[in-house]
């Protein structure tokens, strides 16, 4: 095994080369490429996965965008209403109010009418009782025009003092 | 049986050309044997090679490649000679590998456990280096890049001298170091199952004591295995070290 042997020398040498030869024109050529293939994906996949992110972002911010602008809607549409539903109800307590006044003033004119209407009617009556009285009271009869504008004439002094 | 015998070279197919002894010795052919197996895997391994890797022969020697790429090319190498000399220091890795590994099989001859195999190897990278260093950096450039710069002006003849001494002492370590431990485990190995067959003849019951260098032996094959791949190894990353040093001495 220490001896010299030109012949294994010489073979090794040869098959070295045969070997690398073959190597590096059949295996590492597919080795590169495959490499720049797996790179070429990776990256594709890193920008990919990247863009896909942006956009998912880009629709995070929009959708949070338009929820605002929604619950901001929504809200004004509440204001609106309650504003709306406020004016109604003012309204119509308003109304309620005028209608409770209208009748409570028909009720008094009603009422200051029933009086003069009764004072007026208690007034006739009066007349006539005093005439019925004073004719009594006389025991003659007088001209009933000439009575009641006795009869009058004296109330209307009885009404001044 | 001897176990000098095992490391003879026997002739195959006698050939001689112009006086040179050129014959076909089962060195050789196991040398040949391993290598087109060895191709075989590659070739196979290389044009299987996806985008998600699924072979797991075919992950195996991604492995293999990229330890070559990151582990012994790249940390020496920048730059392009990355790519020009990752062929040369892969297929040398693989060629002892192959050479080596096909030794763990029991009848067959390891190529790189006989010297002739190492140091025309070895003998291959020495010129080799210094070629590519000469052709980079001309010869008084290489020369002067043998010599580590900043020394004081008194030292450089001496430092010159001693690492041509260096330099030549590469090749001679590179083979030796290959050539000594393929042989070695094979040795100790032959050794532990001669020793094994000698306590089981010796005496009845012999065999209890035989027993031991036996385990012993296997032991020491697993233990071949991983020398195998380190030796592989080792010559490679010396390789890629010599010609990044020869190339490019800057760094």
């Amino acid at each position: 095994m220490m001896n010299f042997e030109f012949g294994l020398e010489f073979w090794t040498i040869v098959s070295f080369f045969i070997f690398f030869f073959l190597f590096a024109k059949f295996v590492v050529p597919p080795i590169n490429n495959a490499l720049k293939e797996r790179e070429k994906a990776i990256a594709g996949a890193i920008e990919q996965a990247r863009n896909e992110r942006e956009e998912a972002e880009k629709l995070l911010q929009e959708s949070k965008k338009e929820l605002e602008e929604t619950r901001a809607r929504s809200s004004k549409i509440v204001e609106e209403a309650r504003a709306y539903a406020d004016d109604v109800k003012n309204d119509i307590v308003k109304k309620a109010k005028d209608e409770a006044q209208k009748i409570v003033e028909n009720a008094s004119k009603d009422l200051d009418r029933a009086k003069a209407e009764v004072i007026a009617e208690l007034k006739v009556e009066v007349v006539n009782l005093t005439i019925t009285l004073a004719e009594k009271l006389l025991e003659k009869e007088m001209d009933k025009t000439v009575q009641t504008k006795f009869v009058t004439e004296y109330l209307q002094k009885m009404g001044k003092n | 049986m001897h176990i000098a015998e095992e490391f003879m070279l026997h002739k195959i197919i006698p050939i001689n050309i112009a006086g040179f002894d050129l014959s076909i010795t089962q060195a050789v052919l196991w040398m040949w044997i391993a290598s087109v197996i060895m191709l075989l895997f590659l070739f196979y391994c290389s044009k299987n090679m996806t985008v998600i890797p699924s072979n797991r022969l075919v992950t195996m020697f991604e492995v293999f490649v990229d330890f070559v790429k990151k582990d012994l090319v790249e940390s020496f190498m920048h730059g392009q000679d990355v790519e020009r000399f990752f062929p040369l220091i892969a297929s040398m890795f693989f060629f002892i590998l192959a050479s080596n590994f096909i030794g763990i099989i029991p009848g067959t001859y390891t190529p790189t456990s006989n010297i002739n195999t190492t140091a025309i190897l070895a003998i291959f990278v020495f010129i080799l280096y210094n070629v590519l260093g000469i052709v980079r950096n001309g010869v008084g450039g290489y020369l002067k890049s043998i010599v580590v710069p900043g020394l004081p002006s008194v030292l450089v003849p001496v430092v010159f001298v001693i690492e041509i001494f260096s330099h030549l002492a590469r090749p001679l370590s590179l083979s030796v170091r290959l050539f000594a431990n393929m042989t070695a485990g094979h040795i100790i190995i032959g050794v532990f199952v001669y020793l094994c067959l000698m306590a089981t003849g010796a005496f009845a019951g012999g065999f209890i004591l035989g027993a031991l260098p036996f385990l012993a032996s296997i032991g020491m094959y697993f233990l071949e295995v991983f020398v195998k791949f380190l030796q592989a190894v080792i010559f490679a990353v010396l390789t890629a070290m010599y010609i990044a040093g020869a190339v490019a001495p800057e760094h």
